[in-house]
């Protein structure tokens, strides 16, 4: 295997595990932590 | 607080029903997710070691997440699950174009894109990954809709991201296909090109106008499009060939079959119906089982078979080339040969006429013997040139009418004491209804003429040979029959007759001095000046019968 192929492969790695790191962070902060905001319009659309 | 307040809407049962759905939705999403999946699955089951399939595959999973998220978001009231599944829809939008675009990269180029073009796409979606969770991607949430406020990373970012993939694909098609030698194959990257783009394209507009005017149903038309370039694209990747489509649907088939029936185990409790159901499993399988075997043995048969076709015009092309050049070489040798016989025919002839004086009596013999020679060396020339030119298209006919009594009498006259030196009745009869006159070239006619009777002579050791005149007004045709009593042809020597350089089994024994040319000339030509020549014998040693015909002149 070339050097640069092996190379693209390890940034790709790394990359995906970033990403598997921030859906966990955004699934903590949305799922469990409830951290957002909420502008309740309810009165306003009825 | 959070925990307390839902969209005013019943809650999801599974995630994805509820009464919120549009039906418009069901329809568009399922039917894209359904078409998207299946079709990448049967290119992948069609090669699967094949990295383009692998992420065509990837694309499609991609996309039907995306798809099934979106389902997702109008079904569920609950304001947590829609911040989470909208983030995830922000981040697998990039993710689906950036494989697109690695996707085609590969196809296109058989290879992965360059180590600079990886570090910078992934530079390019760095910003939405890192930023994923914070307010940057959602702002907040609309309690009345359960729509999401979009910061400028959704909002923004994501189809700025989109579009340069887009971009890039399309710069990558406009450079790269043109570059494709192969016009077929420069045709289906087009196709292939044109699909990709316009999944994208789709799939990004609507989202780009929804995210604007906050209508969301606009999205959903762009998904009844999606199978049409799914399979567009599809079809591209396997190129019209070798793909086993009958082997992955009969195994689709046989899959969703077993699936439907073993599900009969489980939701029936009745022990009757349970046996019923796995009898019917197992009849299923070794059915199934035994149709894939059938569908992949002859597939595997068709390819061969294709292969072996391919193989044979191959062959044919090559073949028809040699035959060619062996005519070349046929006609340039002969006319070499020609013109040192022509001398020594000339010399060999004027010497034994005392041109150049009076020559021993023991010379004799040895001169009578080269000009003998050299004759028959020149008609087998003769022969070479004349299947040459027949070969190549150059013969010349000159057709004009003539009386074909008069010539074929004169030839018989010709020849009769050549038959009489081997003690041998040459006849000659007519029976004509007609004044004989044909339309072909005389010339030819003589040589056709001359070559029947001089073979039935050369295999005839004792009897007669009876040459016969005659024709046929009403087919208006004249026909030469030369009959003799000779040594006779088996059918099998019959059938081979006409053919380029074909003799007679033992016709060595007869005659050795025959090129095997002969005949082969002879039909050649009579075809040509619109006859034909046909050859009938009872058997070895019961004498033979050879027709010449030629149309009558109107």
């Amino acid at each position: 295997m070339k050097s640069s192929s092996r190379i693209t492969k390890v940034i790709i790695a790394l990359f995906l595990l970033l990403t598997a790191v921030s859906i966990a962070a955004t699934y903590y902060n949305t799922m469990v932590l409830r951290d957002f905001v909420i502008i309740n319009d309810l009165e306003e659309a009825f | 607080m959070n925990e307390l307040l839902h969209c005013p809407w019943e809650p999801a049962s599974f995630l994805f029903i509820s009464s919120n759905v549009p039906p418009l939705v069901h329809y568009s999403h399922y039917v894209a997710i359904f078409a998207a999946l299946s079709i990448a699955l049967l290119v992948f089951l069609n090669d699967p070691r094949s990295h383009v399939a692998r992420l065509f595959l990837l694309f499609s999973g991609l996309f039907s997440v995306w798809t099934l998220f979106d389902v997702g978001l109008w079904s569920t009231n609950d304001p947590a699950v829609v911040m989470f599944l909208w983030s995830m829809q922000v981040l697998i939008e990039p993710l689906t174009f950036a494989t697109a675009l690695f996707l085609f990269y590969k196809y296109l180029k058989k290879k992965s894109p360059p180590l600079w073009s990886v570090i910078a796409g992934i530079v390019l979606l760095l910003p939405l990954v890192i930023f994923l969770p914070t307010p940057l991607n959602l702002e907040a949430l609309y309690l009345s809709s359960c729509e999401t406020a979009e910061g400028p990373l959704a909002q923004y970012y994501t189809y700025f991201v989109n579009i340069l993939f887009t971009m890039a694909i399309i710069l990558l098609g406009i450079k790269e296909i043109p570059k494709i030698k192969d016009l077929q194959q420069r045709k289906v990257a087009r196709y292939f090109v044109f699909g990709l783009v316009i999944f994208l394209l789709t799939f990004t507009s609507g989202n780009i106008i929804s995210s604007f005017t906050d209508d969301w149903t606009i999205s959903q038309y762009g998904l009844f499009g999606m199978p049409i370039f799914a399979a567009l694209i599809a079809y591209s990747i396997v190129q019209f060939k070798a793909f086993k489509v009958e082997i992955a649907a009969a195994q689709i088939l046989v899959i969703a079959i077993l699936a439907l029936i073993s599900s009969l185990l489980f939701v029936n409790d009745q022990y009757l119906s349970k046996l019923v159901a796995g009898a019917t499993f197992f009849f299923a399988l070794t059915v199934g089982f035994l149709l894939i075997r059938s569908v992949r043995n002859e597939f595997l048969q068709r390819l061969q078979l294709e292969k072996l076709t391919t193989d044979l015009e191959k062959a044919n092309v090559r073949l028809q080339t040699l035959d060619k050049q062996k005519s070349e070489f046929v006609s340039i040798a002969s006319h070499q040969l020609r013109s040192p016989l022509t001398s020594i025919r000339g010399y060999a002839s004027m010497l034994l006429e005392e041109s150049y004086g009076k020559i021993p009596v023991s010379a004799k013999e040895p001169l009578e013997r080269i000009e003998t020679s050299a004759k028959r060396m020149a008609l087998a020339v003769e022969d070479y040139l004349n299947v040459s030119r027949i070969e190549s298209g150059n013969m010349k006919y000159e057709l004009a009418d003539f009386n074909l009594k008069d010539e074929i009498e004169r030839i018989c006259d010709d020849v009769r004491p050549t038959a009489l030196k081997s003690g041998l009745v040459l006849l000659f009869r007519t029976n004509l209804e007609s004044k004989g006159v044909v339309h072909a070239d005389v010339g030819k006619t003589v040589q056709i003429a001359h070559n029947l009777i001089n073979n039935s002579i050369k295999y005839t050791e004792k009897g007669s040979i009876s040459v016969y005149v005659r024709d046929d007004v009403n087919k208006k045709y004249t026909y030469v029959d030369v009959i003799d009593t000779g040594v006779g042809m088996s059918q099998e020597t019959i059938d081979i007759l006409f053919q380029k350089f074909s003799r007679a089994e033992g016709a060595n024994r007869v005659n050795t001095t025959g090129t095997g040319l002969g005949l082969f000339v002879a039909f050649k030509m009579a075809e040509a000046m619109g006859g034909t020549i046909t050859a009938h014998s009872a058997g070895e040693g019961k004498g033979s019968r050879f027709t010449l015909t030629l149309p009558l002149a109107m």
